[in-house]
């Protein structure tokens, strides 16, 4: 696969791509940031896997992600789980309704992150198991469990 | 139900997604990965230059301890109107009469590097048995650099990454033994190796200041660094995958240095510098609320964990997955899928602090160097905590909110 084909198949997945660190980085670092793992995937092209590109994609975007918050935001008091660091927070999506808000901020970090991808993200299941590395059935599982805890948290807030 | 407040939730969201090009592709396949972002940045905007030539306007008497670095958003060319965009609200801070008004004086300590990265690397990767090769990146032309060792190829593999600044942050991961089966340890053995480990490399606490924490995801061992007998936000961790494999360690590699002892405001006077993201530092991540915050002291765990360590917490059951299912978007839309919201306008609340807790704040010079301050914990009548510096002016060159640097005086 030559550059121009490269970039011919893969532009597909720029909003995807897009999308993702828009709600987990700060608006300058956006472009950066998927160039960065553009440049993984140009680098790795002879692994990606046919027909899962996008949940490949994502799982190098979490890992650019991880670096550029260790990095950048020196943010090494935070907890080493994955999810904490890779779940968008309030503030990272801006969110701007009060009681939606503080209903996100009290979401664990792993409901934050499976909720993202698939509500706001708009990823398929099959492609949430892929990223994650787990079985759809358990994406499923867990999609279910963080849409629940959301709106069980959101309800105490709209009282 | 669940999709009405989903719906919420797509539309309360503000942030930006911008629309790439075929460019950011082109970047990414026609540079090398350490420069792509840099030049980047550069070709956007040039800033990169800017942000490196703040400090070159220091105020000369008298001499500042500590040249702050700048803020993210400030060092990537954001102008304050652009920072004020993402604000969704803002506040007024008011003192309670519950906050003390006695000035007084605290120690400044600096965190210096320990002994050299390479030799970091290897005795982490001999106490975690990982093996590999060593690679250094640097990010920003040599000043720092990020250290590995392990199998680039494979990254769920064991591995060792160092970051040479600040506090020597160390990660040690491998999630080649991660699994759903849950077989947690015991909350006995888990403080045991948690204390074992952390001894080891450089954290010598008691079980009694570990605290554990653990769900269906696994558990997490944490302590923090000491100073005065305060928790910093130097924190290390030991990571429990669901079957009991450890799969992540955290720590850093400084040793602490007393620069002085300073003069420091009350913390009723401290409440006027809220809202100025320069007098903000880290505090330990028990003061801050959800996850890690909702962990007891003392190796008590949360009410999923069996002292067995046996047991499993939650075995996923086949809940039907409905019609409540949030339909993927289309990956080839350039559009966001949510409907456009009107520009939001700053809600004005007003925040009352209430009481204040003295403890010591991580915060970085404009080197990459790290420091812990002096500063207040402020408890606000909402049970959130913000953190301010209490540094009599002078000690600390701030950053001007537009460019240079100025002393700390407001």
């Amino acid at each position: 696969m030559d550059s121009q084909e490269f970039t011919a198949h893969y532009r597909a997945f720029l909003p995807a791509i897009s999308k993702f660190f828009a709600y987990r980085a700060d608006s300058s670092d956006v472009e950066g940031l998927a160039a960065e793992v553009f440049s993984i995937a140009w680098q790795k092209r002879d692994k990606a896997p046919a027909g899962a590109e996008l949940p490949w994609l994502y799982r190098i975007a979490n890992n650019v992600l991880l670096n550029h918050r260790r990095k950048v935001k020196r943010n090494f008091t935070l907890p080493i789980l994955e999810t904490d660091l890779v779940s968008p927070s309030a503030d990272d999506l801006v969110l701007e309704t009060v009681t939606v808000r503080k209903a996100w901020e009290e979401l664990k970090a792993a409901d934050r992150s499976i909720l993202a991808l698939t509500a706001l993200e708009g990823m398929s299941l099959e492609d949430v198991a892929l990223t994650l590395k787990i079985s759809k059935n358990a994406a499923t599982i867990r999609t279910h469990r963080a849409k629940k805890n959301f709106s069980d948290i959101l309800k105490v807030f709209e009282g | 139900m669940e999709d009405k407040n989903l719906n919420k939730l797509q539309k309360a969201v503000g942030a930006k997604v911008p629309t790439l090009t075929d460019e950011t592709i082109l970047a990414g396949i026609a540079k090398p990965r350490a420069s792509v972002r840099k030049n980047l940045w550069l070709g956007l905007s040039g800033v990169a230059v800017a942000a490196t030539a703040v400090f070159a306007v220091m105020p000369s008497n008298p001499a500042p301890l500590i040249n702050l670095a700048q803020s993210q958003s400030q060092r990537e060319g954001l102008s304050s109107s652009d920072a004020k965009m993402s604000m969704w609200v803002e506040y007024e801070y008011v003192a309670g009469s519950g906050l003390s008004t006695a000035a007084g004086s605290d120690q400044v300590y600096r965190l210096n590097l320990n002994g050299s990265p390479e030799a970091l690397v290897e005795k982490l990767a001999a106490r975690f048995g990982v093996e590999g090769k060593l690679s250094k990146e640097s990010y920003d032309d040599g000043k720092t650099y990020n250290y590995f060792f392990g199998n680039k190829a494979k990254s769920e593999d064991a591995s060792v990454s160092v970051y040479w600044s600040g506090t020597g942050s160390w990660y040690y991961g491998d999630y080649s033994k991660y699994s759903e089966k849950v077989n947690l340890p015991s909350k006995a053995a888990a403080l045991a190796a948690a204390q074992e480990i952390f001894a080891d490399t450089g954290l010598d606490v008691s079980e009694d200041a570990i605290t554990l924490t653990s769900g269906d995801w696994g558990m997490v061992a944490q302590a923090s660094l000491q100073v005065g007998g305060e928790d910093t936000a130097l924190e290390w961790m030991v990571n429990w995958a669901p079957n009991g494999e450890i799969i992540g360690v955290s720590g850093h590699s400084v040793s602490i240095e007393a620069n002085g002892t300073f003069g420091t405001i009350s913390a009723k006077d401290s409440v006027k510098r809220l809202g100025d993201w320069r007098y903000g530092g880290s505090a330990a991540s028990s003061y801050y609320g959800g996850g890690m915050a909702m962990m007891s002291r003392g190796g008590t765990v949360s009410s999923d964990v069996t002292d067995s360590g046996t047991e499993p917490s939650v075995e996923p059951t086949a809940e039907p997955y409905g019609d409540d299912t949030v339909e993927p978007t289309d990956a080839t839309t350039e559009e966001p899928s949510i409907d456009p919201i009107p520009e939001p306008t700053p809600e004005k609340v007003v925040m009352k602090l209430v009481s204040s807790k003295k403890t010591h704040l991580l915060i970085w010079d404009a080197d990459g160097g790290a420091w812990l301050v002096p500063g207040f914990m402020l408890k606000n009548t909402e049970g959130w905590y913000s953190s301010v510096i209490s540094l009599v002016d002078g000690i600390i060159a701030l950053p001007k909110l537009d460019s240079g640097v100025m002393p700390m005086v407001k």
